[in-house]
C-alpha cells in the first residue's frame, strides 16, 4: 500500500484516509461489532447509519480511542496505528465530538479551544496569542464570537461550533460527529452544514452519525449502514434512497409509522389550564385537553415547552397557574400532588431527568407507584415482580432480567422502561416530553402505537416534541409555541409541515383569546 | 466465568474478610477463640451502629461529618438529664430526641439552604463539640445511675448487648433499605436527584429524614459508649468516629457518590475495621501503624470499586 508522505489537508482530496480491517468488539461475551471492514476517503462526509444498538457508537468509540477493539487493525493514510486512548486519537488527527459536549462551562471560548495546549510566555499564559489564534479559527468557521466569552453564556449551537473549532485547532484530519443536530434549530443546522462543506473542501473526512435521514441525504456523500454489528451496505448516497436506507437499517420494510385508528374523543374536558404564567418570557398561556385526545405541543428549542409543563407538574413552587381537572380546581403543588390527581409526566432527556442508571429495571419502573405495592410500609415483592413482568412483556422491553441495572439496556429499551414507569402510576392524563428521543425506528413506531392505544383506552395524552412529522402524524390537535406563547392551534391534517414551520419560527401567528 | 467474576465482585468485601480471618488465625492462636471474636464484635459495635446510619446518608449522595462530636454532645446531655431526673428512660429519650434534632438540623440546612452537606456537617461538628466542652467545662460528665451502666456491660447468652444492638440495627437498616418505598427513594435520590424529584419523590423531606435516621443511629451509639464507663469525655469521646464510620461504609462497597451499596457490606466493613485493629494488637504491631493499614485498605477498596465500575 502506498504511504502518503507530506500529507497536508489543503487541496488534497480523494486519498484513502481511514481504513479499518476486521474490527471486532464484544461486551460480556456479547458481540457488538462482528468484523467491520471500511475504507474512507479524505474530503468526504460519510454517514454512519443504523438503529440503536447496531454498533455505530461502539465503532466511533474505537476510532476515537475511547474503546479498544478486541481484534482488527486501523490504518490512517496507509499507516497502521494503535489508538489506545482519546489522547492517541488526537495525536493521529482524529477529533470526536460527542453528543454531550466536553466543554468546561466556566472557562472562556479560547481556553476551551486550546485546553491542554495553551500558549505560554514564561510560566504565564500568552493571552494575546491565544486570543489571536482563536480569532483566526472562529473567523474561519464563520462564528461571530469573541474568544473571551464564557462557554456558559453560549447557546447549544454555538457550543457545537466551539467543538468543531477545537477539532480544527489541532489540525484534525478526521472528525467524528455523534448526532450533532439533535439540539439545533433549522437555521443553526444550515450553518453547521455550511461549515461541514467547507471542511470537506479542505480535505477532511467527517464521519456523521444521525437518525435523521433527510439531513443525511442533504449533506453526506457516502454512507454505511450497520445492523447487528455488521455492515449491511455502503456506497454513494446518490445511488440510494431514504426508503432503501430505512429498510436496510431495520431489516424489513418500515410500514406506515402511524397506525390510523378510529379516534374516540369525547367532548369532556379533563384538563383546563388558564392563564399560566411562563416566567422566562413573561407570557401567559391557556389550553385544554379532552378525554381520549392526543394533544401536541411543538416549537423550536427555547419555545418554553419544558418550563410550561414542569410548572404544570408542580416542579416550581409559587408559580401562578389556574388548573382544572375534570372541572375541579386543583393546585398541583408538587409532582406528588400531580400524580395523586392523575397527572403523570415523562420528562425530556432521560439520562438527565428520568433514569436511575444504577437501579434495576424493575426499581426504575415502579419508583413512582411504590405506594400501590406496599402494605404496612413494606413492598410486596411478589406483586411487584408480577406486574413488572407483565409490563415488560406488554411493552416488549428487552432485558436479560428485570433485576439487571437499567443502564445495561439499549436506549430504546430504556425509554420504554421510562414509559412503563408512567403507565404504572395509572394516571389518566399522561404527558410525554420527547417520547421518542434517541430511539430507533422500530421502537419509535412501537411508542406511537402505544400512545394511540392508550388514548383509545380513554387516557388523555399530551405529546411535546420538536419533530414535526411526529406531531402531525400522531396528534388529534396541536398547539405551536413561539417564545412562551401559543401562536397557533390546529387539527390533524389542517396544515402541512412547511406551513407549521412558519409558525414555529415566528413568521406567522394566530391571535389567541 | 462471567458469573464467577460477578460473584467475586459482589461479595469481594466478604471474601476479603474471610481471607483476612484465615491469615489472622495462622498468625495468632488467640484470634479464632470465641472470646476474641466476641471482643472484635463488641469493639465494632459503636462505629458499626453509626455506620449503618451513615450508609443511608452516603447512599443518598450526602455525608455527615458531625457524628463523632454529636455522639459526645448527645451522651453528655443524656447523662446530665439522667442525673437530674434519676430516670434512665428520660435519659434515653433525651438522647434519641437530640439525635433527631441534630439530624433534622443537618438535613434541613443542607437541603432547604442548598449548602453542600460536607460544609453544613463540618459546621455542626464544630458546634456540637464546642457545646459539650462548654457544658462540661472541658472535663468529663459521669452518670450516677448504676442501672444505666449495666446496659452495655451485660450479656445475653454470652453475647454482649452492644453486639446484639449492632446486629438489630443492621437488620432494621436492611429492612428499610431493601423492603420499603422509603429505601428505594434513598437509592433514587443518590442515583439521580432530579429524576427522583420528577418521579414524584419529595426529595427535600426524604433527605431531612435520612439525616434524622443517621442522628438516631448516633444516639444509639452514644448510649452504648456512655453506658460502658457511665461517663463521657467532652474532649475525647467520639473523636475521629466520623472517619471510621465513613471508612466502614466505603470498605463495605457503598459508592461515595451515592446510589449504590448495601447495609450488609457496611456491617462487614465495620467488623473488618475492628478485626484489623485486633489482629495488629495480637501480633504486636505498633498501634501507631494501625492507621496506615486502615488507610491502605480504604484505598485498595476504592481502586477495586473504580475498576468494577469501569467494566
Amino acid at each position: 500500500m502506498e504511504v502518503l508522505r507530506g500529507f497536508t489537508n489543503k487541496g488534497v482530496v480523494d486519498k484513502m484516509l481511514l481504513k479499518l480491517t476486521n474490527i471486532k468488539k464484544s461486551f460480556n461475551n456479547n458481540p457488538v461489532l462482528k468484523g467491520i471492514d471500511l475504507e474512507l476517503m479524505s474530503g468526504t462526509i460519510h454517514a454512519l447509519l443504523g438503529e440503536n444498538g447496531a454498533g455505530k457508537s461502539t465503532l466511533c468509540n474505537i476510532i476515537g480511542g475511547v474503546l479498544k477493539p478486541d481484534e482488527g487493525e486501523i490504518f490512517i493514510e496507509g499507516k497502521r496505528v494503535h489508538i489506545n486512548s482519546p489522547v492517541d486519537a488526537v495525536k493521529q488527527g482524529i477529533s470526536y465530538i460527542h453528543q454531550d459536549f466536553m466543554l468546561i462551562d466556566e472557562l472562556s471560548v479560547m481556553e476551551n479551544i486550546f485546553l491542554g495546549r495553551l500558549f505560554k510566555k514564561g510560566i504565564f499564559i500568552d493571552k494575546q496569542k491565544l486570543y489571536e489564534e482563536t480569532r483566526k479559527i472562529l473567523t474561519d468557521i464563520g462564528l461571530d464570537l469573541t474568544g473571551r466569552e464564557k462557554i456558559a453564556n453560549l447557546s447549544i449551537a454555538q457550543r457545537q461550533m466551539i467543538e468543531i473549532a477545537k477539532a480544527l485547532s489541532i489540525n484534525s484530519k478526521i472528525i467524528l460527529m455523534d448526532e450533532p443536530t439533535s439540539a439545533l434549530t433549522d437555521v443553526e443546522i444550515e450553518k453547521l452544514f455550511n461549515i461541514m462543506k467547507k471542511l470537506k473542501q479542505k480535505g477532511l473526512l467527517i464521519i456523521y452519525i444521525s437518525h435523521k435521514l433527510n439531513e443525511v441525504f442533504s449533506i453526506c456523500d457516502t454512507y454505511t449502514v450497520l445492523r447487528e454489528g455488521r455492515i449491511v451496505k455502503n456506497g454513494n448516497i446518490n445511488s440510494t434512497t431514504p426508503e432503501e436506507i430505512a429498510r436496510l437499517m431495520v431489516g424489513q420494510e418500515v410500514k406506515e409509522m402511524f397506525t390510523v385508528s378510529k379516534r374516540n374523543i369525547s367532548d369532556e374536558i379533563v384538563l383546563d389550564v388558564k392563564e399560566m404564567s411562563v416566567a422566562r418570557y413573561n407570557t401567559k398561556i391557556s389550553f385544554y385537553l379532552k378525554k381520549g385526545e392526543i394533544l401536541g405541543f411543538t416549537g423550536l428549542m427555547g419555545d418554553g415547552r419544558d418550563e410550561i409543563f414542569e410548572t404544570l407538574y408542580g416542579m416550581y413552587k409559587g408559580k401562578r397557574k389556574e388548573v382544572y381537572i375534570n372541572g375541579i380546581k386543583k393546585s398541583l403543588n408538587s409532582p406528588k400532588d400531580s400524580l395523586s390527581n392523575g397527572v403523570a409526566y415523562l420528562p425530556r432527556d432521560r439520562k438527565e431527568n428520568a433514569l436511575f442508571p444504577l437501579m434495576s429495571v424493575k426499581a426504575n419502573i415502579t419508583i413512582s407507584a411504590l405506594k400501590s405495592y406496599s402494605k404496612f410500609g413494606i413492598i410486596k415483592r411478589s406483586k411487584e415482580n408480577r406486574n413488572v413482568r407483565e409490563i415488560i412483556n406488554k411493552l416488549k422491553i428487552k432485558a436479560f432480567s428485570p433485576d439487571v441495572e437499567v443502564k445495561t439496556l439499549s436506549g430504546g429499551n430504556q425509554q420504554k422502561a421510562m414509559i412503563a414507569r408512567l403507565l404504572e402510576t395509572n394516571s389518566n392524563i399522561l404527558i410525554f416530553n420527547n417520547p421518542t428521543q434517541g430511539v430507533d425506528i422500530l421502537t419509535k413506531k412501537e411508542i406511537y402505537t402505544l400512545i394511540s392505544d392508550l388514548s383509545n383506552q380513554g387516557k388523555s395524552i399530551i405529546v411535546l416534541s420538536g419533530e414535526l412529522p411526529e406531531i402531525l402524524g400522531l396528534c388529534d390537535r396541536f398547539y405551536i409555541l413561539y417564545k412562551g406563547e401559543i401562536v397557533g392551534e390546529f387539527k390533524k391534517n389542517q396544515i402541512t409541515q412547511d406551513e407549521a414551520m412558519e409558525y414555529m419560527v415566528g413568521l406567522k401567528k394566530i391571535a389567541m383569546n | 466465568m462471567q458469573n464467577a467474576k460477578k460473584f467475586i465482585q459482589e461479595y469481594s468485601i466478604l471474601i476479603g474478610f474471610i481471607l483476612l480471618c484465615i491469615l489472622a488465625s495462622c498468625a495468632s492462636d488467640v484470634f479464632l477463640t470465641s472470646q476474641n471474636l466476641i471482643n472484635i464484635l463488641r469493639q465494632s459495635s459503636i462505629i458499626g451502629v453509626i455506620s449503618i446510619g451513615m450508609t443511608f446518608v452516603i447512599l443518598a449522595g450526602g455525608i455527615d461529618l458531625s457524628v463523632g462530636s454529636s455522639l459526645a454532645l448527645i451522651g453528655g446531655i443524656s447523662l446530665i438529664i439522667q442525673n437530674a431526673t434519676n430516670s434512665v428512660t428520660l435519659g434515653v429519650l433525651a438522647s434519641i430526641g437530640l439525635g433527631i434534632i441534630i439530624g433534622i438540623f443537618n438535613g434541613a440546612i443542607s437541603t432547604y439552604g442548598k449548602i453542600p452537606p460536607f460544609v453544613v456537617t463540618l459546621g455542626s461538628m464544630a458546634i456540637a463539640r464546642s457545646l459539650i466542652l462548654y457544658i462540661s467545662d472541658g472535663g468529663s460528665i459521669a452518670g450516677n445511675l448504676e442501672s444505666f451502666e449495666s446496659f452495655a456491660n451485660s450479656y445475653f447468652f454470652f453475647i454482649p448487648i452492644p453486639v446484639i444492638v449492632f446486629v438489630a440495627i443492621t437488620l432494621v437498616g436492611y429492612l428499610i433499605l431493601e423492603h420499603t418505598p422509603f429505601g428505594r427513594y434513598v437509592y433514587a435520590i443518590g442515583g439521580n436527584e432530579k429524576a427522583a424529584r420528577l418521579s414524584a419523590i419529595n426529595t427535600n423531606l426524604m433527605k431531612v429524614i435520612i439525616y434524622a435516621i443517621c442522628g438516631v443511629s448516633v444516639s444509639i451509639a452514644s448510649l452504648i459508649e456512655t453506658s460502658r464507663l457511665n461517663s463521657i469525655s467532652s474532649s475525647s469521646s467520639g473523636v475521629g468516629y466520623e472517619l471510621d464510620a465513613i471508612a466502614a461504609v466505603i470498605i463495605g462497597g457503598t459508592s461515595l457518590s451515592g446510589g449504590k451499596g448495601k447495609v450488609f457490606g457496611t456491617f462487614i466493613g465495620a467488623i473488618l475495621l475492628a478485626a484489623i485493629n485486633n489482629i495488629m494488637n495480637l501480633i504486636n504491631v505498633s498501634p501507631y501503624l494501625q492507621g496506615l493499614v486502615k488507610g491502605v485498605i480504604i484505598i485498595i477498596v476504592a481502586l477495586l470499586q473504580k475498576k468494577a465500575g469501569n467494566e
